[in-house]
């Protein structure tokens, strides 16, 4: 039986370095792979016919779509419009990511941080970026809280600015200990079935229990990357 | 076959509908989900995942200040409580539902200005 962290180990398919670096193609990035081939074929081959009356595949991708326009048009507002793609991309990837690892003997990639922190970290210069383009030097002006004294500005505006760049760490750091969690809870409880025999039916229940519960995580977790997103975003382009 | 027919009338309607919308935006600014506190297990993962990554965020800014300055080990220890302090107030923020956003004052007006309308 293999070990509950067994799951999460990094297997190099193809050895490849450049120039000393390490860059051989892993399982994890092989899944990475299939989660954005899967995601284009998903919402290219279903949108291929664009019929007025969508069929299943197209109401599906449509659903897709409009839940994360939503998403983006409810925390942004109008001017988050053109970064539709991305925040589409990210939340497409982090969900496919996360369903396909529910897939026995695949591998998750985003229970690894370097992969999360990667992706949060891109999120967090862009949006530095984006706020420092629209407000130049004045998006300084929100690490300090308005209305407080300003003799406290030496305490709150380090805690401010430690606050903000926690963000990419806490974005990261969620998902992978949702899906790590989840995964090795299965796995444990899933050793026990074979182990104590008939009893085995109630570990078994539970499974399938935490199985369904599972499957929720990898959809809400995805969107809690993607709201996160959104709302860094928010703050970024509105700062009044 | 009158594919075409709805497809005009359809999308005349969404030009209307898009322009209600617009006018709703313009006078109450984007329809912001005021984010309410969360439920069990989702709101105390967000929590405890503030709260570690602020403690690291302060860790890893004494350490490095402390490397460039040579003043080891007081930035660090300094930096630790700051991230600390940084850590209870995201959590404050997470637990009231102003979100992440920076700027505690901002947030609790924003906030308040959501509740009024």
């Amino acid at each position: 039986m293999a070990g509950p962290l067994e799951q999460f180990e990094i297997k190099p398919l193809a050895e490849l370095s450049l120039g000393g670096i390490d860059i051989s193609f892993t399982n994890s990035a092989l899944w990475m792979v299939f989660a954005a081939v899967l995601v284009t074929c998903f919402m290219t081959l279903s949108m291929r016919r664009g019929a007025l009356v969508p069929g299943r595949w197209q109401g599906a991708a449509e659903v897709m779509y409009e839940f994360v326009a939503n998403m983006l048009k409810d925390n942004v507002g109008s001017a988050g419009r053109k970064y539709f793609p991305f925040i589409f991309t990210l939340f497409m990837f982090v969900m496919f990511g996360n369903l396909l690892g529910m897939i026995p003997h695949s591998f998750t990639f985003t229970s690894h941080i370097a992969v999360n922190f990667a992706l949060a970290l891109v999120i967090f210069i862009g949006v530095t970026v984006i706020g420092f383009m629209r407000h130049g030097t004045h998006y300084l002006r929100m690490f300090f809280p308005e209305g407080a004294p300003i003799a406290t500005a030496i305490i709150l505006v380090p805690i401010e600015i430690i606050s903000y760049f926690s963000r990419p760490f806490s974005l990261a750091i969620r998902l992978f200990a949702n899906m790590t969690v989840g995964h090795i809870m299965l796995k444990v409880i899933g050793g026990f079935v074979g182990l104590i025999g008939i009893l085995g039916v109630l570990p078994f229940a539970l499974l399938t229990g935490i199985t369904v519960l599972e499957f929720g995580i990898a959809a809400l977790q995805a969107y809690v990357f993607t709201i996160l997103t959104c709302i860094y975003l928010h703050d970024a382009i509105h700062m009044h | 076959m009158s594919d075409d027919k709805d497809r005009a009338s359809l999308e005349e309607l969404e030009s209307k509908l898009a322009a209600v919308a617009g006018k709703r935006e313009e006078k109450h600014g984007p329809n912001r989900a005021t984010g309410k506190p969360s439920q069990g297990m989702a709101l105390g993962m967000r929590i405890s995942a503030e709260m570690i990554a602020a403690v690291l965020v302060g860790l890893l800014i004494g350490w490095a200040l402390d490397r460039v300055l040579d003043t080891t080990p007081w930035l660090l220890v300094l930096f630790v409580f700051l991230g600390a302090g940084a850590g209870g107030l995201n959590a404050y923020r997470v637990a009231k539902g102003y979100d992440s956003a920076v700027g505690l004052g901002r947030a609790m007006r924003e906030h308040k200005q959501g509740d009024g309308k």
